[in-house]
């Protein structure tokens, strides 16, 4: 039983999603910049500033990686969105400029993006696969969308499909 | 078919070899945004190859391992980068967040009167005033006697 859950726990969320975020105060940071900035590298040190906002230190792998699960999680929410009220039934959703290409794909084909898609958002949060290959996915499917919305193309590969496997 | 990928041939010469040793090689071997199956049930399947930055490639294998070329396309489509959009949208938010919150700070300079709007006097706090509660998306920052609802 401990082996499943420890099993799905490094399955699904990775084994250091949670660093222990470490405290320093000025004056430390003042005296004895260069370890907090060497405990910064390995995790989060935070600098208390009474009335003014905290700042907190930490290594640029790990700002960049904050940063790109910012950008696709705004994207990765419209997309899901869209996804569950087209697959439910709704055809009429609202979709920003850029995802308007997701129409060409019926319900069936939504689903297996989102699995796609999702699956690449994950393992990229996790840390386990590079930021790159969510855009890939994105860029893979947008690529396919594109054939599809091209009626002449899509009749030339349906009448191809007969000698093809 | 034949003449599209003549036409191809002839224009790029050399992008054609490196397509055809590609496609006769390793047709079903994925290299990411060049060489992909394409996603949908309607277009399976068939193949993606990315010959060069306008020229797509549509190809399928057939059941004796031939490597099958479909079309050969001068892709006018390819320029409106997805990714690029995506990216994009989010710095066009940021730009608007950061405009937000630069407008409330400025409103709220102006009520505690460090400084004064430019050509306007400055107006003494009326008890109907509401101080912004921060930067709303797609509102403008209330102020005077509006309500939040």
């Amino acid at each position: 039983m401990y082996f499943y859950m420890y099993k799905i726990e490094t399955e699904w969320y990775g084994r250091d999603m949670a660093t222990a975020e470490k405290l320093a105060t000025t004056t430390e940071l003042a005296r004895d910049y260069g370890r907090i900035l060497d405990d910064a590298a390995k995790g989060p040190v935070s600098i208390p500033r009474g009335k003014k906002p905290d700042i907190t230190l930490i290594g640029r792998d790990r700002w960049q990686q904050a940063e790109a699960s910012q950008q696709w999680m705004m994207a990765f929410s419209v997309i899901v969105r869209y996804g569950v009220d087209r697959i439910g039934g709704d055809s009429g959703v609202v979709l920003p400029a850029e995802f308007e290409w997701l129409r060409a794909f019926e319900p069936g084909d939504l689903l297996e993006f989102l699995r796609e898609f999702s699956n690449a958002m994950k393992d990229a949060t996790m840390g386990v696969r590079p930021w790159e290959e969510v855009e890939d996915v994105l860029y893979e499917w947008h690529r396919s969308a594109i054939v599809l919305l091209d009626k002449h193309l899509t009749s030339r590969l349906k009448k191809a499909r007969a000698n093809v496997r | 078919m034949e003449s599209e990928w003549k036409a191809f041939a002839l224009a790029h010469p050399q992008a054609a070899q490196r397509t055809y040793e590609r496609l006769t090689a390793e047709p079903l071997v994925r290299i990411a945004r060049r060489q992909f199956p394409l996603k949908g049930a309607a277009t399976k399947p068939f193949w993606e190859y990315e010959a060069t930055a306008a020229f797509r490639i549509y190809y399928a294998t057939n059941s004796t391992n031939m490597t099958v070329i479909v079309a050969a396309r001068n892709d006018v489509h390819s320029g409106s980068d997805v990714v690029a959009l995506i990216k994009n949208r989010r710095m066009n938010f940021e730009i608007e967040m950061r405009s937000l919150r630069e407008s409330a700070h400025r409103l709220e300079a102006m009520e505690s009167g460090t400084i004064s709007g430019k050509g306007s006097p400055k107006k003494k706090e009326d008890a109907t005033m509401r101080r912004p509660r921060g930067p709303e998306l797609g509102r403008s920052v209330l102020w005077g006697s509006a309500s939040l609802g």
